[in-house]
Protein backbone atom coordinates (compact mmCIF):
# COMPACT_ATOMS: atom_id res chain seq x y z
CA UNK A 1 0.00 0.00 0.00
CA UNK A 2 0.78 3.48 -1.00
CA UNK A 3 0.08 6.31 0.27
CA UNK A 4 -0.16 9.93 -0.80
CA UNK A 5 0.58 12.77 1.50
CA UNK A 6 0.97 16.63 1.70
CA UNK A 7 4.40 16.04 1.14
CA UNK A 8 4.34 13.87 -1.95
CA UNK A 9 2.28 16.96 -3.19
CA UNK A 10 5.56 18.85 -3.32
CA UNK A 11 7.19 16.19 -5.88
CA UNK A 12 4.09 15.56 -8.12
CA UNK A 13 4.24 16.80 -11.65
CA UNK A 14 0.81 18.95 -10.81
CA UNK A 15 3.14 21.72 -8.61
CA UNK A 16 2.22 25.11 -9.09
CA UNK A 17 3.29 28.00 -8.41
CA UNK A 18 2.47 31.55 -8.34
CA UNK A 19 3.97 34.45 -6.71
CA UNK A 20 5.14 33.00 -3.41
CA UNK A 21 1.85 31.17 -2.88
CA UNK A 22 1.45 27.83 -4.65
CA UNK A 23 -1.59 25.67 -5.27
CA UNK A 24 -0.29 22.03 -5.00
CA UNK A 25 -2.75 19.63 -6.93
CA UNK A 26 -2.62 16.18 -6.28
CA UNK A 27 -3.43 13.40 -9.08
CA UNK A 28 -4.61 10.34 -9.24
CA UNK A 29 -1.62 9.48 -6.89
CA UNK A 30 -3.55 7.37 -4.22
CA UNK A 31 -3.52 3.95 -4.00
CA UNK A 32 -5.34 2.27 -1.31
CA UNK A 33 -7.13 -0.72 -0.15
CA UNK A 34 -10.38 -0.64 0.92
CA UNK A 35 -10.94 -1.87 4.43
CA UNK A 36 -13.73 -4.36 4.43
CA UNK A 37 -16.79 -2.76 5.96
CA UNK A 38 -20.04 -4.63 6.25
CA UNK A 39 -23.23 -3.17 4.64
CA UNK A 40 -21.64 0.27 4.12
CA UNK A 41 -21.02 2.71 1.52
CA UNK A 42 -20.07 6.17 1.59
CA UNK A 43 -18.99 8.76 -0.21
CA UNK A 44 -16.14 10.21 1.59
CA UNK A 45 -14.97 14.18 1.99
CA UNK A 46 -12.08 13.96 -0.71
CA UNK A 47 -10.21 16.42 1.03
CA UNK A 48 -6.88 15.44 0.92
CA UNK A 49 -6.46 15.91 -3.07
CA UNK A 50 -6.63 19.24 -2.92
CA UNK A 51 -3.94 21.02 -0.80
CA UNK A 52 -3.99 24.64 -0.88
CA UNK A 53 -0.85 26.64 0.97
CA UNK A 54 3.12 28.42 1.20
CA UNK A 55 5.51 25.63 -0.25
CA UNK A 56 9.05 25.25 1.50
CA UNK A 57 11.85 24.10 0.35
CA UNK A 58 11.61 20.37 0.06
CA UNK A 59 14.60 19.63 2.19
CA UNK A 60 15.99 22.17 4.76
CA UNK A 61 19.52 22.00 3.23
CA UNK A 62 21.27 20.99 7.15
CA UNK A 63 18.06 18.49 8.30
CA UNK A 64 17.05 16.07 5.06
CA UNK A 65 13.54 16.28 6.50
CA UNK A 66 10.70 17.37 4.55
CA UNK A 67 9.76 21.43 5.64
CA UNK A 68 6.43 22.49 7.37
CA UNK A 69 7.61 18.84 8.59
CA UNK A 70 5.49 18.80 11.87
CA UNK A 71 2.52 18.92 9.96
CA UNK A 72 3.04 17.56 6.86
CA UNK A 73 4.48 14.04 8.80
CA UNK A 74 1.73 13.92 10.82
CA UNK A 75 -1.29 14.31 7.93
CA UNK A 76 1.25 11.92 6.41
CA UNK A 77 1.14 9.27 9.30
CA UNK A 78 -2.88 9.65 9.54
CA UNK A 79 -3.36 9.07 6.12
CA UNK A 80 -1.55 5.81 6.37
CA UNK A 81 -2.93 4.85 9.44
CA UNK A 82 -6.56 5.97 7.62
CA UNK A 83 -6.55 4.47 4.07
CA UNK A 84 -9.66 5.86 2.38
CA UNK A 85 -12.45 3.35 2.15
CA UNK A 86 -14.13 2.63 -1.46
CA UNK A 87 -13.90 4.20 -4.69
CA UNK A 88 -13.85 7.61 -6.24
CA UNK A 89 -16.51 9.21 -8.28
CA UNK A 90 -15.24 11.92 -10.94
CA UNK A 91 -17.01 14.42 -12.47
CA UNK A 92 -15.69 17.77 -14.13
CA UNK A 93 -12.52 17.49 -12.58
CA UNK A 94 -13.90 17.09 -9.03
CA UNK A 95 -13.59 13.74 -7.49
CA UNK A 96 -16.15 12.53 -4.89
CA UNK A 97 -14.66 9.69 -2.39
CA UNK A 98 -17.53 6.91 -1.82
CA UNK A 99 -17.53 3.75 -0.86
CA UNK A 100 -20.92 1.88 -1.97
CA UNK A 101 -22.49 -1.16 -1.14
CA UNK A 102 -25.70 -2.88 -1.91
CA UNK A 103 -28.46 -2.35 -4.07
CA UNK A 104 -31.66 -0.94 -2.46
CA UNK A 105 -32.74 2.52 -3.91
CA UNK A 106 -29.75 4.86 -3.19
CA UNK A 107 -29.70 6.54 0.24
CA UNK A 108 -27.47 9.53 0.25
CA UNK A 109 -25.92 10.71 3.64
CA UNK A 110 -23.75 14.03 3.70
CA UNK A 111 -22.11 14.46 7.12
CA UNK A 112 -21.76 17.68 8.63
CA UNK A 113 -18.69 20.07 8.34
CA UNK A 114 -15.76 18.97 10.83
CA UNK A 115 -16.25 15.13 10.42
CA UNK A 116 -15.75 12.63 8.29
CA UNK A 117 -18.14 9.91 6.48
CA UNK A 118 -16.60 7.59 9.69
CA UNK A 119 -18.73 9.14 11.78
CA UNK A 120 -21.90 8.19 10.09
CA UNK A 121 -19.86 4.59 9.97
CA UNK A 122 -19.53 4.71 13.64
CA UNK A 123 -22.73 5.72 14.70
CA UNK A 124 -24.09 2.37 12.67
CA UNK A 125 -26.93 3.88 11.07
CA UNK A 126 -25.86 3.32 7.59
CA UNK A 127 -25.34 -0.46 8.96
CA UNK A 128 -28.70 -0.38 10.22
CA UNK A 129 -30.38 0.84 7.02
CA UNK A 130 -28.97 -1.68 4.76
CA UNK A 131 -30.32 -4.65 7.09
CA UNK A 132 -33.19 -3.26 7.73
CA UNK A 133 -33.84 -3.04 3.96
CA UNK A 134 -32.96 -6.59 3.32
CA UNK A 135 -35.44 -7.79 5.88
CA UNK A 136 -38.11 -5.22 4.64
CA UNK A 137 -38.26 -6.11 0.77
CA UNK A 138 -36.23 -8.69 -0.73
CA UNK A 139 -35.86 -8.18 -4.69
CA UNK A 140 -36.62 -10.99 -6.68
CA UNK A 141 -33.66 -12.80 -7.81
CA UNK A 142 -33.45 -12.42 -11.73
CA UNK A 143 -33.73 -8.59 -11.66
CA UNK A 144 -30.94 -8.51 -9.20
CA UNK A 145 -28.09 -7.51 -11.79
CA UNK A 146 -30.90 -5.38 -13.52
CA UNK A 147 -31.81 -3.26 -10.12
CA UNK A 148 -29.07 -3.00 -8.94
CA UNK A 149 -27.33 -1.57 -12.18
CA UNK A 150 -29.77 0.81 -11.83
CA UNK A 151 -29.70 2.04 -8.60
CA UNK A 152 -26.02 2.18 -8.56
CA UNK A 153 -26.48 4.56 -12.53
CA UNK A 154 -29.33 6.54 -9.79
CA UNK A 155 -26.80 6.86 -6.68
CA UNK A 156 -23.58 8.07 -9.41
CA UNK A 157 -26.04 10.31 -11.18
CA UNK A 158 -27.04 12.09 -8.01
CA UNK A 159 -22.62 11.98 -7.13
CA UNK A 160 -22.00 13.50 -10.10
CA UNK A 161 -24.44 16.48 -9.73
CA UNK A 162 -22.88 16.63 -6.63
CA UNK A 163 -19.41 16.44 -7.39
CA UNK A 164 -19.93 19.17 -10.40
CA UNK A 165 -18.52 22.45 -8.65
CA UNK A 166 -22.01 23.80 -10.15
CA UNK A 167 -23.69 22.57 -6.96
CA UNK A 168 -21.58 23.66 -4.44
CA UNK A 169 -22.73 26.69 -6.32
CA UNK A 170 -25.88 25.70 -6.15
CA UNK A 171 -25.83 26.77 -2.59
CA UNK A 172 -27.31 30.33 -3.46
CA UNK A 173 -24.52 32.39 -1.43
CA UNK A 174 -21.58 31.34 -3.83
CA UNK A 175 -23.96 32.28 -6.97
CA UNK A 176 -22.22 35.67 -6.83
CA UNK A 177 -19.27 34.03 -8.01
CA UNK A 178 -17.56 34.64 -10.67
CA UNK A 179 -16.37 31.44 -13.09
CA UNK A 180 -14.17 29.39 -11.14
CA UNK A 181 -11.08 29.89 -11.46
CA UNK A 182 -8.46 26.65 -10.56
CA UNK A 183 -9.04 28.31 -7.25
CA UNK A 184 -12.40 28.38 -6.68
CA UNK A 185 -12.51 24.80 -8.17
CA UNK A 186 -10.35 23.28 -5.83
CA UNK A 187 -12.22 24.91 -3.18
CA UNK A 188 -15.98 23.64 -4.22
CA UNK A 189 -14.30 20.45 -4.39
CA UNK A 190 -13.32 20.39 -1.25
CA UNK A 191 -16.46 21.28 -0.11
CA UNK A 192 -18.65 19.43 -2.32
CA UNK A 193 -16.93 16.59 -1.16
CA UNK A 194 -18.38 16.40 2.04
CA UNK A 195 -20.86 13.62 1.90
CA UNK A 196 -21.01 10.15 1.63
CA UNK A 197 -23.54 7.19 0.39
CA UNK A 198 -25.29 4.14 1.18
CA UNK A 199 -26.92 2.06 -0.97
CA UNK A 200 -28.80 -0.39 1.02
CA UNK A 201 -28.60 -4.13 0.26
CA UNK A 202 -29.92 -7.63 0.62
CA UNK A 203 -28.19 -10.39 2.00
CA UNK A 204 -27.38 -11.14 -1.81
CA UNK A 205 -26.26 -7.94 -2.44
CA UNK A 206 -23.67 -8.98 0.56
CA UNK A 207 -22.13 -11.53 -1.38
CA UNK A 208 -21.81 -9.31 -4.07
CA UNK A 209 -19.82 -6.55 -2.23
CA UNK A 210 -17.97 -8.65 -0.08
CA UNK B 1 -30.70 12.38 1.18
CA UNK B 2 -30.35 12.16 4.50
CA UNK B 3 -27.97 15.48 5.65
CA UNK B 4 -26.60 16.19 8.95
CA UNK B 5 -25.79 19.24 10.37
CA UNK B 6 -24.11 21.49 7.50
CA UNK B 7 -24.81 18.36 5.22
CA UNK B 8 -28.31 19.48 5.67
CA UNK B 9 -27.80 22.45 3.70
CA UNK B 10 -26.21 20.63 1.12
CA UNK B 11 -29.06 18.33 0.52
CA UNK B 12 -31.27 21.05 0.68
CA UNK B 13 -29.33 22.87 -2.37
CA UNK B 14 -29.85 19.64 -3.88
CA UNK B 15 -33.09 18.95 -3.19
CA UNK B 16 -34.08 22.92 -4.71
CA UNK B 17 -31.73 22.61 -7.65
CA UNK B 18 -31.98 19.18 -9.07
CA UNK B 19 -35.69 17.96 -7.66
CA UNK B 20 -35.43 15.33 -10.05
CA UNK B 21 -32.44 13.74 -8.04
CA UNK B 22 -34.44 13.84 -4.59
CA UNK B 23 -37.21 11.81 -3.56
CA UNK B 24 -36.93 12.78 -0.26
CA UNK B 25 -35.26 14.42 2.67
CA UNK B 26 -34.24 13.29 6.09
CA UNK B 27 -32.54 16.21 7.83
CA UNK B 28 -31.24 15.47 11.20
CA UNK B 29 -29.75 18.26 13.47
CA UNK B 30 -30.12 20.86 10.76
CA UNK B 31 -29.23 24.28 10.17
CA UNK B 32 -31.64 26.53 8.36
CA UNK B 33 -31.96 30.13 9.27
CA UNK B 34 -28.64 32.30 9.25
CA UNK B 35 -28.12 33.00 13.55
CA UNK B 36 -24.77 34.72 15.32
CA UNK B 37 -22.78 31.70 16.12
CA UNK B 38 -19.60 32.71 17.84
CA UNK B 39 -18.55 28.74 16.48
CA UNK B 40 -18.43 30.18 13.50
CA UNK B 41 -15.78 32.83 14.37
CA UNK B 42 -13.71 30.48 16.04
CA UNK B 43 -13.40 28.28 12.66
CA UNK B 44 -12.89 30.77 10.49
CA UNK B 45 -9.44 32.27 10.59
CA UNK B 46 -8.04 29.32 8.94
CA UNK B 47 -10.34 30.55 5.73
CA UNK B 48 -9.16 33.66 5.53
CA UNK B 49 -6.46 34.16 2.06
CA UNK B 50 -3.14 34.24 2.90
CA UNK B 51 -2.83 34.37 6.48
CA UNK B 52 -5.22 30.84 6.31
CA UNK B 53 -2.61 29.11 4.20
CA UNK B 54 -0.08 29.99 6.93
CA UNK B 55 -2.34 28.96 9.44
CA UNK B 56 -3.07 25.82 8.13
CA UNK B 57 0.14 24.71 7.80
CA UNK B 58 1.44 26.00 11.17
CA UNK B 59 -0.53 26.30 14.04
CA UNK B 60 -3.88 25.35 12.94
CA UNK B 61 -3.30 21.65 13.46
CA UNK B 62 -1.82 21.97 16.54
CA UNK B 63 -4.70 24.32 17.95
CA UNK B 64 -7.05 21.42 16.41
CA UNK B 65 -5.54 19.07 18.17
CA UNK B 66 -6.02 20.70 21.42
CA UNK B 67 -9.27 21.92 21.21
CA UNK B 68 -10.37 18.52 19.60
CA UNK B 69 -11.62 16.27 22.72
CA UNK B 70 -13.86 19.23 23.91
CA UNK B 71 -15.44 20.25 20.27
CA UNK B 72 -16.83 16.56 20.43
CA UNK B 73 -17.39 16.94 24.27
CA UNK B 74 -19.82 19.55 23.00
CA UNK B 75 -21.06 18.48 19.99
CA UNK B 76 -22.68 15.23 21.65
CA UNK B 77 -24.04 17.05 25.48
CA UNK B 78 -25.38 15.76 27.23
CA UNK B 79 -24.54 12.46 26.02
CA UNK B 80 -20.76 11.52 26.20
CA UNK B 81 -18.68 10.97 23.36
CA UNK B 82 -19.17 7.47 22.52
CA UNK B 83 -16.15 4.65 23.54
CA UNK B 84 -16.72 3.72 19.69
CA UNK B 85 -16.03 7.31 18.41
CA UNK B 86 -12.99 7.85 20.45
CA UNK B 87 -11.62 4.97 18.96
CA UNK B 88 -12.12 4.75 15.49
CA UNK B 89 -12.84 8.52 14.42
CA UNK B 90 -9.50 9.51 12.60
CA UNK B 91 -8.75 13.02 14.17
CA UNK B 92 -5.15 13.02 12.31
CA UNK B 93 -7.73 13.16 9.42
CA UNK B 94 -9.50 16.01 9.93
CA UNK B 95 -6.18 17.97 11.40
CA UNK B 96 -5.20 17.87 7.97
CA UNK B 97 -3.86 21.31 6.75
CA UNK B 98 -6.42 21.01 3.64
CA UNK B 99 -9.04 19.54 5.49
CA UNK B 100 -8.85 22.30 8.56
CA UNK B 101 -8.90 24.75 5.37
CA UNK B 102 -12.21 23.28 3.87
CA UNK B 103 -13.90 22.83 7.04
CA UNK B 104 -13.19 26.54 8.02
CA UNK B 105 -14.26 27.67 4.76
CA UNK B 106 -17.70 26.20 5.11
CA UNK B 107 -18.05 27.40 8.05
CA UNK B 108 -17.10 30.61 6.99
CA UNK B 109 -19.87 30.28 4.59
CA UNK B 110 -22.46 28.70 6.71
CA UNK B 111 -24.42 31.52 8.11
CA UNK B 112 -24.42 33.57 4.73
CA UNK B 113 -25.28 29.85 2.65
CA UNK B 114 -28.25 29.42 5.18
CA UNK B 115 -29.69 32.68 4.80
CA UNK B 116 -29.57 32.47 0.92
CA UNK B 117 -31.18 28.69 1.50
CA UNK B 118 -33.88 29.96 3.11
CA UNK B 119 -35.50 32.21 0.64
CA UNK B 120 -36.52 29.38 -1.26
CA UNK B 121 -37.38 26.78 1.25
CA UNK B 122 -41.21 27.67 -0.79
CA UNK B 123 -40.31 25.84 -3.33
CA UNK B 124 -39.34 22.97 -1.55
CA UNK B 125 -41.44 20.02 -3.13
CA UNK B 126 -40.19 16.92 -2.07
CA UNK B 127 -41.39 15.10 1.49
CA UNK B 128 -38.96 16.47 4.50
CA UNK B 129 -38.44 14.80 7.99
CA UNK B 130 -36.73 16.50 10.51
CA UNK B 131 -34.83 14.82 13.42
CA UNK B 132 -33.74 17.19 16.05
CA UNK B 133 -32.65 17.03 19.73
CA UNK B 134 -34.22 19.30 22.19
CA UNK B 135 -30.97 19.35 24.11
CA UNK B 136 -28.66 20.19 21.16
CA UNK B 137 -25.83 22.55 22.12
CA UNK B 138 -24.58 23.53 18.46
CA UNK B 139 -27.89 24.63 16.64
CA UNK B 140 -31.05 25.77 18.49
CA UNK B 141 -33.71 23.00 17.69
CA UNK B 142 -36.43 25.62 18.07
CA UNK B 143 -34.77 28.39 15.82
CA UNK B 144 -34.13 26.36 13.35
CA UNK B 145 -35.75 22.83 12.62
CA UNK B 146 -39.25 24.12 14.48
CA UNK B 147 -39.22 27.02 12.54
CA UNK B 148 -38.71 25.54 9.15
CA UNK B 149 -41.17 23.07 10.45
CA UNK B 150 -43.51 25.96 10.47
CA UNK B 151 -42.61 27.26 7.55
CA UNK B 152 -42.95 23.97 5.03
CA UNK B 153 -46.78 22.94 4.67
CA UNK B 154 -45.99 18.79 4.13
CA UNK B 155 -42.84 18.29 7.08
CA UNK B 156 -42.48 15.86 9.31
CA UNK B 157 -40.72 17.02 12.96
CA UNK B 158 -39.56 14.39 15.25
CA UNK B 159 -37.92 15.92 18.52
CA UNK B 160 -35.45 13.76 20.69
CA UNK B 161 -35.73 14.47 23.70
CA UNK B 162 -32.71 15.38 25.86
CA UNK B 163 -30.72 14.31 22.63
CA UNK B 164 -27.15 16.16 21.58
CA UNK B 165 -26.45 17.67 18.33
CA UNK B 166 -25.06 14.24 17.12
CA UNK B 167 -28.04 12.59 17.37
CA UNK B 168 -27.33 9.78 14.94
CA UNK B 169 -25.46 8.51 18.06
CA UNK B 170 -27.87 9.15 20.50
CA UNK B 171 -30.23 7.14 19.19
CA UNK B 172 -29.78 5.22 15.77
CA UNK B 173 -32.04 3.42 15.78
CA UNK B 174 -35.29 6.28 15.69
CA UNK B 175 -32.81 7.81 12.37
CA UNK B 176 -33.21 4.51 10.87
CA UNK B 177 -36.49 4.12 11.48
CA UNK B 178 -37.12 7.85 9.98
CA UNK B 179 -35.30 6.99 6.77
CA UNK B 180 -37.37 3.67 6.05
CA UNK B 181 -40.56 5.28 6.85
CA UNK B 182 -39.86 7.87 4.05
CA UNK B 183 -38.23 5.63 1.65
CA UNK B 184 -41.17 3.08 2.38
CA UNK B 185 -43.71 6.05 1.49
CA UNK B 186 -41.80 7.40 -1.69
CA UNK B 187 -41.70 4.35 -3.48
CA UNK B 188 -44.89 3.65 -3.32
CA UNK B 189 -45.67 7.12 -3.89
CA UNK B 190 -43.51 5.84 -7.13
CA UNK B 191 -45.24 2.98 -7.64
CA UNK B 192 -48.44 4.94 -7.83
CA UNK B 193 -47.30 7.45 -10.31
CA UNK B 194 -46.01 5.05 -12.48
CA UNK B 195 -49.28 3.33 -12.23
CA UNK B 196 -50.98 6.49 -13.32
CA UNK B 197 -49.37 6.77 -16.14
Amino acid sequence: MQCSSVTDVAHSPLFFSSAGLNLTYLNEAHTWHARTISDLICLHPNKQNVAVGFWLPARWPWQGQPSSSVVNRRSAAAERSNPPLGSFVVSEGVRLHCVEHGNGPPVVFLHGNGVMLEDMLISRVFDQTSRSRARLCPPAPERDADRRARYVARLRSTAQVLATANVRAAIPGLRRRKQPCFRELSRSSESIGQLWSVIPGGQWSRSLWR
Amino acid sequence: MVGHSWGTMVALALALDHPEHVSGLVLASGYYYATARTDVVLFSPPAIPLLGDVLCYTVAPLIGEAMAPRMFKKMFAPQPVPPRFEAEFPTGLSLRPSQIRASSEDAANMISDAKALSERYGELSCPVVMLAGDADGVVNYQEQALRLHEELSASTLDVFAGAGHMIHHADPDRVVRAIRVLRASSETRRRESAFAV
